[in-house]
């Protein structure tokens, strides 16, 4: 009889556990939260704004640090000012407006794919990325006032599939193979077509804070041109997300001053070995427009 | 057909619409062409030094003060006012076009020598004085 109840005990016990690991299999959890913002820094990440808010973002990038009579580069400054929209669940739409050329940018980022465990299962998110530039300044090398400078020559695109993983909460990597394309360059070397690839990551340091980097790769061969007298290299970047619950404060060292793609990927002069580097910050902000 | 199919066929329509219907190639260098000629000085572009001389060559005949034709050009004045009336644009095409009709109407060639025009464009991109 005592042999009998425990053979009937260790089948339920079975059954039990079998059960809820079987219910565990119908529903599937989506990772949340990859990053912070949907920038890492610089570069867009995998997330997006959620559905029916309106993320106003103001990105700030000061002169260089190594200028001591411009109070660190603290009187110089570039600017974004942006809004960004989450359309439905799986796609943003956003505009900005960039000191730097004058620039005015849109995009389009739509979510294919949602990290996720239990009934389906995703190793990765993935998100695709297509802005396009319009430099309302015409380029400084073209003669205005003989030539006509076409309105194409002012745009540019950039396109970026992102895929990242968050490793629980304590780490993500992501990567952002990139193709930037210039309607217009400067020399017959030149590419029009720039691939680059992008890494970023972001490690947990608090409830609150998270420590960021991203540098993005131009592969070799690409671009000649110089900018201000000066070659082109990659942009690297090192920050930290602070979450506040309604903004989140991203404070970071970046070479980069241009905060669209086509600048801090193709456009990046400025090297961290001379100390040619600068302090920057994006403040977001959410706004609720309708509620899903 | 379902709701989201449809978001990602306007969407998808929308990027091909924007990506590729204005994707150029084109190379600052050969598009704008830099306008120094081997030889010609540019530096030093004066109305008094080249630009008189070269209105005088092909317009003066019939553009002069209470002349049959306007503006006038025999004047460092109305040449100024009517160069950057046009940012440029005209007086340059004018007398380096073969195609326009001012030089044809005189009976006058269009300019050719590259000097000349790369004096005439300095002349021009900086103010016209």
């Amino acid at each position: 009889m005592k042999k009998m109840k425990r053979y009937l005990l260790t089948s339920f016990l079975i059954i039990f556990i079998t059960s809820i690991s079987y219910a565990q299999q119908e529903t599937t959890e989506y990772t949340k939260m990859t990053f912070y913002a949907n920038r890492i820094i610089n570069g867009h990440s995998v997330d997006l704004t959620p559905h029916g808010k309106l993320d106003f973002k103001i990105g700030h990038r000061m002169g260089r640090v190594d200028q001591l009579d411009n109070f660190f580069g603290i009187d110089q400054a570039t600017s974004r000012i942006a809004l960004e929209y989450g359309a439905t669940e799986w796609c943003n739409i956003g505009v900005g407006r960039n000191t730097t050329e004058k620039l005015v940018d849109g995009f389009i980022k739509i979510k294919f794919l949602k990290q996720s465990k239990g009934k389906r299962r995703m190793p990765i998110t993935v998100t695709g990325l297509s802005a396009m530039g319009l430099n309302t300044l015409p380029d400084p090398s073209v003669n205005t006032l003989i030539n006509d400078y076409y309105f194409t020559n002012r745009i540019t695109y950039a396109h970026q599939i992102l895929i990242a993983r968050r490793f629980g909460d304590l780490l993500s990597l992501q990567l952002s193979p990139t193709l930037i394309h210039r309607n217009l360059v400067q020399t017959k070397d030149d590419i029009n077509d720039v691939f680059a690839l992008g890494v970023g990551g972001r490690l947990k340091l608090s409830h609150k804070i998270d420590l960021t980097s991203e540098w993005y790769y131009v592969f070799p061969n690409q671009v000649y041109s110089q900018y201000n007298g000066t070659d082109v290299v990659n942009s690297f970047s090192l920050g930290i997300d602070i979450y506040t619950g309604k903004h989140t404060f991203q404070l970071h060292i970046t070479n980069s001053t241009t905060m669209a793609e086509k600048g801090f990927i193709t456009e990046t002069t400025e090297r961290w070995d001379k100390g040619q580097i600068h302090i920057g910050f994006n403040l977001l902000r959410f706004f609720t427009i309708a509620n899903y | 057909m379902n709701r989201k199919l449809l978001y990602f066929i306007f969407i998808g329509f929308i990027f091909f619409i924007t990506t590729f219907s204005a994707c150029y190639y084109d190379v600052s260098d050969e598009l704008y062409p830099n306008d120094a000629v081997a030889g010609c000085d540019t530096a030093n572009v004066t109305y008094d030094a080249q630009i008189k001389t070269l209105l005088n060559s092909k317009c003066t005949s019939c553009h002069y003060t209470g002349g049959p034709d306007s503006p006038s050009l025999d004047n460092l004045t109305s040449a100024h006012e009517y160069a950057i009336s046009t940012n440029g644009h005209l007086l340059f095409d004018e007398i380096t076009n073969p195609n326009k009709t001012i030089p044809e109407h005189a009976n006058l060639p269009a300019i050719t020598d590259d000097c000349q025009k790369a004096q005439m464009k300095k002349w021009l991109e900086t103010g016209a004085n």
